[in-house]
């Protein structure tokens, strides 16, 4: 009968050899239909639980933890599971517990059992309030923490920030120095009536590390005797440029052009990213001024500004440069390191260089800097160390705490 | 009568069909083996020109396969060493501390940028671990592009000394990525003196 059968079908013109070919292949392809699902009806599952303390979410790359809502999902038992902990406002995360270790935001665990996480989420410490003065004048808080800009009987005061606690309540003065007086508040003061504003804690978004809120608070002062006629701003600018300083209204645009005539009494604001000097007091991006007089403004490099294309993944064969700060201070190089002391900020500090690459590296402020470790140690207590990344190299930079 | 002769026509047919298909059957048989052949014959040219493209089979991973330390060593020697000029050495500071000559072996990453980091590590008197020094707690060393599917390579590594009174011990660990999440393999070096 079979062989009846085989006769039947090489009478209908199929080749033996292409029918057997089909069976096989047939064969083949319920196989694989059948044999995954029966594995996979084989196959054990482990559940992944996600806790959560404080304020934030915890995210699967898989999409299936989502916690918020869905905080346990089952996983094929040995499948590898990327976390991701975002913090929400006023809080950052601080540290994984149980099958993830570490302060780092994200975690990788293989799921080879029923595992638990919890990701410890804590409430921004505070914070700092920031304070740039542009003219004769300065700020005072009280609390006690700030003096910054000029006084009565000093022309230069340099404590321009101050820690504060979170619900604290904060008193900012404005005090005009001789024969000069108030003109504005800027920055979180802004909109604020007369020489006084309030600010209840600090509220401010989180610092570059994600750790400190920062409130910026800008004051501007003018002389009482203003010169009639155009008056020149001047601008230095040390430290190089990696995105030029501007002002508005438009004149300043350095380094092309670092001086430009205003109205007497124009109120001018620089935008530049510098430790500043001159008419300019504090550490901001921001500082406005009355121009009422010839001004001269002294402006230090500061703060990153990354160029595109720039991070971590340098490039094939890159070398690594790592700082770390003691004390209340910055280190920046103005690309990609912007290394705080602060809460143990840690997010900027190492960095791949391209073999052979030149680093400036830059400790801000100035005042408070004391002294440079490891690869900068021969620049000693000069805030501007050069090095050339011919090795993995190590840079300590002390500042005082005060 | 008729139907016997139809039989027997139709009987003398069938080995001329059978003939007929067989032909056939050799001649797709011929041609699906030229395409296989040639097919395969370009692929293998392809990866002889450019062995890139060689696809790499087996599992992703990288080992350290040896970290021997020399310590008391000097950095600017180091450097010199490693090919920095005399002249440019000794405009780097004169630091003390150890050497980490470590060599590693990495299968199917290729063109992956891989990232090693140290860290230094205190031993107490009882041999027991202690804390890790601050300034060199998984610090970046260098980056790593194998450009094959099986790769084994090293470099040297300088790890400056913060007290010579203390003993020692290096962690070095190599990551598949530059943002240190996924970790592929990890080395202690013997306990030195600093």
């Amino acid at each position: 009968m079979e062989r009846e059968s085989w006769a039947a079908i090489s009478r209908s013109g199929i080749p033996r050899l292409v029918w057997i070919s089909v069976v096989v292949i047939a064969a083949v392809a319920s196989l694989s239909v059948v044999a995954p699902a029966t594995v996979q009806r084989a196959r054990s599952t482990a559940k992944l639980m996600v806790t959560i303390e404080g304020n934030g979410i915890v995210r699967a790359a898989d999409g299936h933890i989502d916690c918020g809502p869905r905080c346990a999902a089952a996983y094929d038992s040995g499948r590898v599971v990327t976390l991701r902990a975002d913090p929400k406002q006023h809080f950052f995360f601080e540290r994984w517990i149980g099958a993830c270790v570490g302060t780092t935001e994200t975690c990788v665990i293989a799921v080879d059992e029923a595992t638990a996480v919890r990701a410890v989420f804590a409430r921004l410490p505070g914070g700092y309030v920031d304070v740039t003065v542009g003219g004769p004048g300065s700020i005072v808080s009280t609390p006690n923490g700030i003096s910054c800009g000029r006084t009565r009987t000093h022309t230069r005061v340099d404590h321009c920030y101050g820690t504060f606690g979170e619900r604290a309540p904060i008193r900012l003065r404005a005090v005009p120095a001789r024969g000069s007086a108030f003109v504005a508040w800027g920055g979180a003061c802004r909109g604020a009536f007369g020489s006084s504003c309030r600010l209840v804690g600090v509220s401010g978004e989180p610092d570059e590390h994600g750790r400190v809120a920062v409130d910026r608070v800008r004051a501007t002062f003018r002389r009482s005797v203003t010169i009639a006629g155009k008056q020149p701003l001047t601008v230095t600018y040390r430290g190089g440029f990696f995105r030029p300083m501007t002002s508005r209204p438009i004149g300043i645009h350095c380094p092309d052009t670092c001086s430009a005539l205003f109205s007497s009494g124009s109120v001018v604001t620089l935008r530049g990213l510098a430790a500043w000097g001159g008419a300019c007091v504090g550490v901001s991006a921001i500082c406005t001024l009355a121009v009422d007089a010839p001004t001269h403004v002294r402006a230090r490099l500061s703060f990153r500004v990354p160029p595109p294309g720039s991070g971590m993944g340098c490039c094939a064969g890159a070398l690594g440069l790592n700082v770390t700060v003691t004390g209340r201070g910055h280190v920046v190089d103005g690309h990609k390191i912007d290394c705080s002391g602060a809460a143990g900020g840690k997010s900027d500090c190492q960095q791949f260089f391209r073999p052979g690459a030149a680093v400036v590296l830059n400790a801000l402020p100035a005042q408070r800097f004391v002294e440079w470790g490891g690869s900068c140690r021969n620049y000693r207590n000069d805030p501007t160390c050069r090095l050339s990344v011919i090795a993995a190299k190590g840079v300590t930079a002390r500042f005082s705490r005060r | 009568m008729a139907e016997p002769a139809g039989e027997g026509s139709a009987g003398a047919d069938e080995p001329e069909d059978d003939g007929k298909g067989r032909g056939r059957t050799t001649r797709i048989l011929t041609i699906g083996g030229l395409l296989v052949g040639l097919i395969a014959g370009s692929v293998g040219l392809l990866f002889t020109l450019e062995p890139g493209l060689t696809p790499c089979l087996g599992e992703n991973e990288a080992r350290f396969t040896g970290a021997p330390v020399f310590p008391h060593a000097s950095y600017r020697a180091h450097l010199i060493r490693n090919g920095v000029s005399r002249s440019q050495a000794a405009k780097e500071p004169n630091l003390r501390g150890a050497e980490v000559r470590f060599s590693y072996r990495a299968s199917g990453l290729r063109g992956k940028n891989l990232a090693a980091t140290w860290s230094l590590l205190t031993i107490e008197r009882d041999g027991t671990l202690g804390p890790v020094v601050r300034e060199q707690d998984r610090a970046l060393a260098l980056t790593i592009k194998p450009n094959g599917c099986t790769e084994t390579g090293g470099d040297d590594l300088f790890v400056e000394i913060p007290n010579p009174r203390k003993n020692y011990r290096v962690v070095l660990e190599l990551y598949r990525d530059v943002g240190l999440t996924d970790r592929l393999a990890l080395i202690e070096t013997a306990t030195f003196h600093g």
